[in-house]
């Protein structure tokens, strides 16, 4: 990566009129006291105000600064770590199961629930809501689902083990292409091309 | 024929709205909500056995730093101090866990605040390392679970416009004022004895300290009618007496952390030497840091 100069990063020895008095506005941004100095804590009286330009720093200048990149408690324990997140997502999972009656792994309502579950083709849910692995088997709409491959590499996505597809739980049955056509989420190129396009011909890629 | 470039990618952000900002009920609600996203407990005193109040005051001035050199949004820090103790008001964690849990609440609190969010690589590195961005990815779930995806918390930022401008304070001054009442702010939240204040008491604790500090109290007092404290606790409705002492509690915190920051600029000083100080170096040496607190 390389180093992008900065040269507004720091405007210094800028005084403002309004605080002579006591506190000149500190100097450098760092820790816990970036403070208003009292005017005593600087020699000559000289006061700097270092003004933050809007302006991240790349990641190459991480490099130079040792104080804050540093490791606060010692080496981490990996292995413990991750058995500490297993477990802490299983009780998160079950939680989730008690409150929802429904079981996440294997995606199936519980038997024992305070809600009706009912299953729903992935078309019909707006894009965000599906499973990232296109849907085989869902008949001619399943496959004009749009399926970015950049979404599986997003990176908050986590990525869970053994993630099931959500037609699984699908019970009531795709009603054709048409009717799930309509319930998708409607896109200005939908308003468009409605003009030209003919109403049962099948969307173009890029809708 | 030279070329000048002179673009910067300054993030484009909306001006303050009059609407929100002189509608009581704004302020009204954000009174009303700020007690959901307090933390349950005094936690050092039951659920974490494993830390200690001068490690959260670590990992808190660490986030700080980075937040500061990453030049994030000013609500950031405070707003991941706050996931970082509504975490820890649960679950009990340890030692080497801290950091993380500081990384991924810098990043979750990144992410809601701002438009180009810190990215775990980036907080990776600031951990030198010691935790991979996988493992942020993953405690991140975690994190969002415990508290219970309820990131939009109330932080005293929220309520600094909302003061100053029922203050009758010169426009002038507003910029300066602000900027020192964020400083109060960001350095209560470092402080574990701020963690259970409400953040509207906090904010105009702040607000009380700033105003005095630049010593426009007195300068103005002709305008104030009652005494500052009075007005500053009208418009919070906080009770006077506890304003005083949180603003004086914050007074406190800002003269012992400037006096440890001037012991670290004489213990640099000295190891330096006295001879030839250029602004440069003296302006390093006022630089103070928690050198003392790494070297456990």
């Amino acid at each position: 990566m390389s180093t992008r100069l900065c040269p507004g990063m720091y405007r210094a020895g800028e005084r403002r009129a309004g605080e002579s008095l006591t506190a000149a506005c500190l100097v450098k941004s760092s820790a816990a006291v970036r403070l208003l100095l009292h005017t005593g804590g600087v020699k000559h009286g000289r006061k700097m105000c270092r003004i933050m330009a809007p302006h991240k720093p790349t990641l190459s200048s991480l490099g130079g600064n040792r104080r804050v990149r540093r490791n606060l408690f010692g080496p981490v324990d990996r292995d413990q770590l991750q058995v500490e997140y297993q477990a802490a997502l299983r009780k998160d999972l079950d939680e989730a199961s008690k409150r929802w009656g429904f079981d996440f792994k294997s995606y199936k309502p519980l038997e024992s629930s305070d809600f009706k579950w009912e299953g729903i083709p992935e078309t019909r849910v707006p894009l965000l809501y599906r499973s990232c692995v296109p849907a085989e088997g869902l008949g001619p709409a399943g496959g004009a689902v749009p399926t970015k491959p950049a979404r599986v590499e997003k990176e908050n996505i986590p990525q869970t083990p053994g993630k099931r597809k959500l037609q699984d739980l699908k019970k009531t049955p795709a009603k054709g292409e048409k009717a799930a056509l309509k319930r998708k989420q409607t896109n200005i190129t939908d308003f468009y091309q409605a003009k030209r396009r003919v109403v049962w011909k099948p969307r173009k890629s890029g809708e | 024929m030279e070329l000048l470039c002179l673009e910067m990618d300054t993030s484009i952000r909306a001006r303050p709205d009059p609407n929100l900002l002189r509608d009581d009920r704004v302020l009204q609600r954000l009174l009303t909500i700020e007690e959901r996203f307090l933390p349950q407990y005094s936690y050092f005193k039951g659920v974490q056995k494993d830390i200690q109040p001068f490690m959260r005051r670590m990992v808190a001035t660490w986030m700080l730093e980075v937040c500061e050199e990453q030049k994030c949004e000013e609500e950031v820090f405070p707003l991941a101090m706050n996931y970082l103790d509504r975490f820890l008001a649960m679950e009990p964690i340890k030692k080497c866990n801290l950091q993380l849990l500081g990384a991924v609440c810098m990043f979750l609190a990144s992410k809601l605040k701002e438009t180009r969010p810190l990215t775990a690589e980036k907080l990776c590195i600031y951990t030198d390392n010691s935790i991979r961005p996988q493992e942020l990815l993953e405690w991140e779930l975690v994190v969002l679970g415990k508290l219970k995806w309820n990131l939009a918390a109330v932080t005293p930022n929220d309520f600094i416009e909302h003061i100053v401008r029922r203050l009758p304070l010169a426009d002038d001054k507003l910029v300066l004022i602000r900027k020192h009442v964020q400083t109060f702010i960001a350095l209560c939240a470092t402080d574990f004895r701020f963690a259970m204040y409400p953040p509207s008491m906090i904010a105009t604790g702040s607000v009380g300290a700033a105003i005095c500090g630049l010593q426009l109290d007195s300068a103005d007092r002709s305008q104030w009618g009652d005494s500052l404290t009075d007005l500053l606790a009208k418009i919070t409705n906080t009770e006077v007496d506890v304003l005083k002492e949180c603003q004086e509690q914050i007074e406190r915190v800002l003269e012992s952390s400037l006096r440890e920051g001037r012991q670290q600029q004489q213990q640099q000083q000295t190891q330096r030497g006295p001879s030839g100080k250029g602004l440069e170096e003296l302006d390093q040496a006022s630089t103070p840091t928690d050198v003392r607190d790494v070297n456990l």
